[in-house]
């Protein structure tokens, strides 16, 4: 087994062991059947606790692992206690997958147990496909079949986690239609033995996107199995700013070229992404939304492209005019609405806070220039 | 609770809540929170136990003599006692303004509950707080109930919310806000646990509210001098009965226990004519009692909570969750009638998720909050707003009160007399009267107007304006006076009680209904901003501060680009000429003009292809739009207009009018020269093929806009020629109706002008050609003939009717 040193990133059960230990010894609640703790401490494990546990003569805090809407959380893992799936849709770059690995994590001990979706994804990814030596050697058996990541979930009671639903075709995505609403996985290669009934803990967190393009809709039979939960972006502008230097400081020293972070910068782009996103201002004026996916990954991106640009062919400097080059190669890309969009957002916004404040905004306008 | 609270507090609290309920003492306090089901239910109770001879309500008294009509069987909540107070003698400041408030009550409101119940039982009930008007007297300006130009509420409930433990509190019990807090330990725990205890947790709850206030606060809150007043009327009670239940807002029973046995200085009371005074019983509504913008306004949701009530009277078993029940079957059949794909499957699961929710958040029950989360989750399947809308509709509820029985006439038709009266207009009359207003000079004459423009916004049958200007339509705006005609009939009475419900006044009930219908138009900045010209016209200056935020989320919403050239025009009246309204000039407005002309010129680049069906309608919007660019408040941003031109110009597939307009456009704000506009003219002109026909259209564009370059400019008018020339008398046919548009422009002097130059090109005079017969007279009828055959033959076959 790998160690924690050598993975490029650690999942929550690693990652979080004590606290997932602290939070099971001193959980006093009601538990559904084959959960690994109550629902109460599910809920103290993603929203955290100020009061510390006591575990092994240690203190440990329950950190907070997701920012935004509690009742969300609440409702996602009432959901997960109950019948249906949960679907956590919402833009690219919310969280979603965060917070499956930490609903799984803490309810089923892993968030490993998962189907990645992609548009390749076939039937058998989904329910179980065989292992050609053996099925050869001794005709079709429980020991040549390999079980999907969801049959195991059926199988041992565990929460199984669909990355990217919308991704994988429309077919693929029916075959969970009867797996959710009967619990029942038919093998009819095993003949009479060949039905797997879902172990009670059993249940299904999907995520999907709901801004790409070219992702397959899903049928409404499919969309009834699920309870839809959207996962709104930041809402606060300083919140965003200070994740954007945050990553952008850890990519920087990752590459390990020698540039400082230029905090104003990342201020304004910050601001730009958010303004661009949320469709209004931060003195509350309203405008055009982007069609192009303007999340606060995407900002950190067009920030740290433009500050590699400025170390290998600006001596370090970083310019406006790189900024907006950078986005209009990693955002607008060829959407000629959003371009329009933009340039409005420059004519208009971006002009007002030149007159107003001038400095860097007034360079920043400068760089309209190229948007064409 | 107990637990954020150190012991010595606590002691305090208890030694309250021994004076508070103490059955064998001469008083009982019971302090509640207004619509509030479960302070109603445990007031029953102590009012079954302690069986008081008097019950003395927290009210004002001037609503003592409307007490018979508050628990008259024909009068149906939710009703309102309606306090006017007009200061005439100049006893708050030299305004000498008018004051009103509403004091709500619906089924549930522990008031009410009281009220029916000693009715019921033959005890003697009454209110014991303050006159209005001496509440005002007796608290400084901008404070407690003190403040002009609002629509205030009698209630206390804001004092409640203010202390700074509400948000921890919050916090520990994993609330969102002070509304589910509530709910949570007294709406739902309050309903399993006796009435002792119940009282204490609120006596608790109110103490600590208190706490924060010095007597600094209390005082010019108003609150000394009503806790003082109501001290002395339960002391004067004291001589006559044996038992007493005092019934008030939580926040002022501590107050009134420490005045209790404290002997207390006469409340010197300013003198007040009686004339000053109004007091009214009047309809209500829910959507009224349910006010979001604040804790002032008691608990919200007036719907739901009835149900509750209704259930705790039925004594079913869990009244909160039944609702809940109640609510989320009524939500999906509300959905079904609309055809959206909902399942009983989807109830099944929005019920499982409030039950588990409620268990996970270690409530006794579900209730609102649970309700509304369930529902997000079992039947939204993307965005949520929509849906919850409606079920915030349905939990908000659109039943109306009834009074049938009363002492006097609503207040507005009250204010309807006394307004005739004061501008002498004979209403005793059968004969319709005229007046003729002259509204920049008379400042009677202005008010006047004013009233008039209020009666027709309401429906009310009572005048027409034959003569004066429109500010609306923008029509005759040049014309500074009015002629009105007008007449009282008994339909007028009619629709003015109708209108009582949203307020005592005229100008308050025109006032809701502008609000109302500027909240209504959603997205549509021109309805949005129609309204504010009502307002101005009737002269309702502070209701347009008051709305304006609003009219800005409307504009920044509003994705047309027509309304937003409409709304464009409707704030540019109120900034340009804000003396024909008599308003100030407001910056305010002058923002939302700009930001409104912002989005539409963003919006513009949309018209660049509209389909021929419009292209009249979208010149004439660039039009209008152009004048207001012309205009020097919004000059600076020409270059932003110019830029969406060109952009216009580029684009790929164009309508030839637009193009024509935008030229004109573009040459009038000095961005391209003449002989380029004709340039461009001439590439329409001398196109060839079908294209030639787009000449005529563009041509239409270009004059629309402005019509200098035809007379300035002999190129144009050659090129005119030239194409008319060129092309067959079929094509000519084709092009004649736009030609003629486009022409229609000119005014007489100017077509005479044009037409000398065509003279002179075919050698003759303009007077030879008007000289000559248009078109001889057997032409003219044979035409008719055979129209006349046709139509019979077209009725034979029975295609005409």
């Amino acid at each position: 087994m790998m160690t924690n040193q050598n993975m490029l990133k650690l999942p929550p059960e690693r990652q979080y062991e004590k606290e997932l230990l602290a939070l099971k010894e001193n959980d006093q609640g009601a538990k559904p059947e084959n959960w690994e703790m109550s629902p109460k401490s599910v809920r103290t494990f993603i929203l955290g606790s100020d009061k510390p546990l006591r575990y092994n003569g240690e203190e440990v805090t329950i950190q907070k692992k997701f920012f935004g809407d509690d009742a969300l959380i609440e409702r996602c893992i009432i959901t997960l206690a109950g019948n249906r799936g949960l679907l956590l849709a919402g833009e690219p770059g919310t969280a979603k997958t965060m917070l499956s690995e930490l609903l799984a994590t803490a309810i089923s001990g892993t968030s490993t147990n998962t189907v990645q979706g992609t548009a390749g994804t076939t039937e058998d990814m989904i329910k179980y496909s065989w292992n050609y030596a053996l099925l050869l050697a001794k005709g079709p058996s429980e020991e040549a079949l390999v079980p999907s990541p969801l049959y195991t979930g059926m199988e041992k009671g565990r929460i199984t986690r669909v990355e990217e639903i919308t991704r994988c075709p429309s077919e693929v995505q029916d075959s969970l239609i009867s797996m959710m609403s009967d619990k029942v996985l038919t093998i009819p290669e095993l003949g009479e033995e060949g039905v797997l009934f879902a172990t009670p803990g059993f249940n299904i967190i999907a995520t999907a996107n709901i801004r790409d393009k070219g992702v397959n809709e899903m049928s409404s039979a499919l969309k009834r199995r699920f309870n839809f939960e959207i996962v709104s972006p930041i809402k606060e502008l300083a919140l965003e700013v200070q994740i954007i230097e945050k990553e952008v400081e850890k990519l920087i020293a990752q590459t390990k070229i020698d540039v400082e972070l230029d905090r104003d910068s990342a201020h304004l782009l910050a601001t730009t992404f958010h303004e661009l996103r949320e469709g209004q201002t931060a003195e509350g004026k309203r405008m055009d939304q982007m069609e192009a996916v303007m999340s606060t990954a995407e900002a950190v991106s067009v920030y740290f492209q433009s500050v590699m640009s400025a170390y290998y062919y600006d001596d370090g400097h970083l310019t406006m005019d790189r900024v907006v080059q950078n986005m209009l190669g990693t955002v607008i890309k060829d959407h000629d609405e959003d371009r329009k969009k933009l340039k409005n957002y420059f004519s208009t916004i971006v002009k007002d806070r030149s007159m107003k404040e001038g400095g860097l905004w007034n360079e920043y306008y400068q760089a309209k220039k190229w948007i064409k | 609770m107990e637990r954020v609270l150190p012991s010595q507090e606590m002691d305090q609290i208890n030694a309250l809540y021994e004076q508070a309920l103490n059955y064998h003492g001469q008083t009982v306090y019971f302090p509640v929170r207004h619509h509030s089901p479960a302070c109603s239910y445990h007031l029953q109770k102590v009012i079954e136990t302690y069986q008081p001879e008097v019950i003395l309500i927290e009210g004002p008294t001037n609503a003592n003599k409307l007490l018979p009509y508050l628990v008259h069987e024909n009068n149906q909540a939710p009703f309102a006692v309606y306090y006017s107070y007009a200061d005439q003698a100049a006893l708050l400041d030299e305004d000498k303004g008018k004051y009103t408030c509403y004091y709500p009550f619906l089924d549930y409101s522990p008031e009410v509950v009281a009220l029916r119940q000693a009715h019921k039982l033959g005890i003697e009930a009454k209110f014991i707080d303050l006159p209005y008007e001496q509440i005002l007297l007796n608290s400084e300006r901008g404070k407690g109930m003190h403040e002009k130009d609002r629509k205030k509420k009698y209630n206390d409930d804001y004092l409640l919310d203010r202390s700074r433990f509400i948000q921890s509190l919050c916090q520990k019990e994993n609330c969102r806000s002070f509304n589910e807090l509530w709910e949570k330990l007294y709406e739902i725990d309050g309903l399993y646990q006796s009435t002792e205890v119940f009282v204490k947790n609120m006596l608790t709850y109110c103490y600590l509210s208190r706490h924060d206030y010095t007597a600094d606060m209390l005082k010019a809150e108003g609150c000394s001098a009503r806790e003082q007043f109501m001290a002395q009327e339960i002391q004067q009670a004291l001589n006559q009965y044996e038992r007493i239940l005092v019934v008030t807002g939580g926040f002022h029973t501590s107050g009134l226990i420490e005045l209790q046995s404290k002997s207390l200085p006469k409340l010197s009371l300013q003198k007040v004519k009686e004339k000053d005074t109004g007091t009214y019983l009047m309809a209500y509504t829910y959507k009224e009692c349910h006010q979001l913008n604040g804790y002032a306004s008691g608990m919200p949701y007036p719907s739901y909570y009835q149900t509750v009530w209704k259930n705790i009277l039925k004594r079913t078993k869990q009244p909160l969750e039944a609702s809940v029940q109640y609510y989320i079957a009524k939500f999906g059949k509300r959905l079904r009638e609309k055809e959206d794909g909902v399942s009983t499957a989807d109830s099944i699961e929005a019920m499982r998720m409030a039950i588990g929710l409620a268990g996970l958040r270690d409530k006794l029950e579900c209730s609102l909050y649970e309700l509304t989360d369930g529902v997000k989750s079992a039947f939204t399947k993307n965005e949520h707003s929509r849906l919850l809308q409606t079920l915030d509709q349905l939990l908000v509820g659109d039943q109306v009160g009834l009074i049938k029985e009363t002492l006097h006439m609503p207040p507005i038709v009250n204010d309807f007399h006394s307004i005739c009266k004061t501008y002498k207009l004979p209403i005793q009359t059968a004969q319709k009267q005229e007046k003729v207003l002259d509204l920049l000079k008379t400042k009677s004459h202005r008010e006047i107007s004013r009233f008039f423009h209020a009666m027709s916004y309401l429906n009310t049958d009572f005048c027409v304006k034959k003569k004066g200007p429109n500010y609306v339509k923008r029509i005759d705006t040049n014309l500074v006076r009015e002629t009105w005609e007008y007449r009282w009939n008994p339909h007028v009475e009619t629709e003015l009680i109708q209108h009582s419900v949203y307020g005592g006044t005229i100008s308050e009930a025109v006032s809701e209904m502008i609000m109302e219908r500027i909240k209504k138009s959603s997205s549509e900045s021109h309805v949005a901003c129609e309204q504010l010209v009502y307002a101005a016209l009737i002269g309702l200056e502070p209701l347009m501060k008051q709305v304006l935020p609003t009219v800005e989320q409307i504009i920044q919403q509003d994705g047309d680009f027509y309304s937003l050239v409409d709304a464009c025009h409707h704030l540019h009246l109120l900034v340009k000429e804000p003396y024909l309204f008599h308003i100030e000039q407001s910056p305010y407005i002058k923002s939302l003009l700009i930001q409104a002309f912002q989005k539409a010129v963003s919006l513009m680049t949309a018209v660049a292809n509209v389909p021929k069906d419009d292209e009249n309608r979208a010149v004439e919007a660039m039009k209008q739009f152009y004048t207001l660019i012309i205009d020097r408040e919004l000059s600076v941003h020409t270059e932003l207009f110019i830029v969406q031109l060109k952009e216009i110009l580029a684009a790929k597939e164009q309508n030839p009018a637009i193009a024509g307009a935008v030229v004109s456009m573009l040459i009038g704000l000095e961005e391209w020269t003449e002989e380029q506009g004709v340039e461009k003219a001439m590439s329409y002109l001398f196109a060839t093929g079908e294209a030639v026909t787009e000449a005529a259209a563009f041509l239409k564009g270009l004059l629309t806009v402005s019509r200098e370059m035809m007379l300035s400019n002999q190129t144009l008018l050659d090129g005119i020629q030239q194409m008319l020339n060129d092309i067959s008398y079929e094509t000519f046919l084709q092009v004649l109706p736009e030609l003629r548009y486009a022409f229609s422009s000119f005014t007489p002097l100017e077509i005479n002008m044009i037409a000398k130059r065509v003279a002179h090109w075919h050698d003759t005079k303009v007077d030879s050609v008007l000289e000559l017969p248009a078109i001889d007279e057997a032409v003219i009828r044979q035409a008719k003939n055979l129209d006349e055959e046709a139509r019979r033959q077209l009725l034979d076959w029975a295609i005409l009717k």
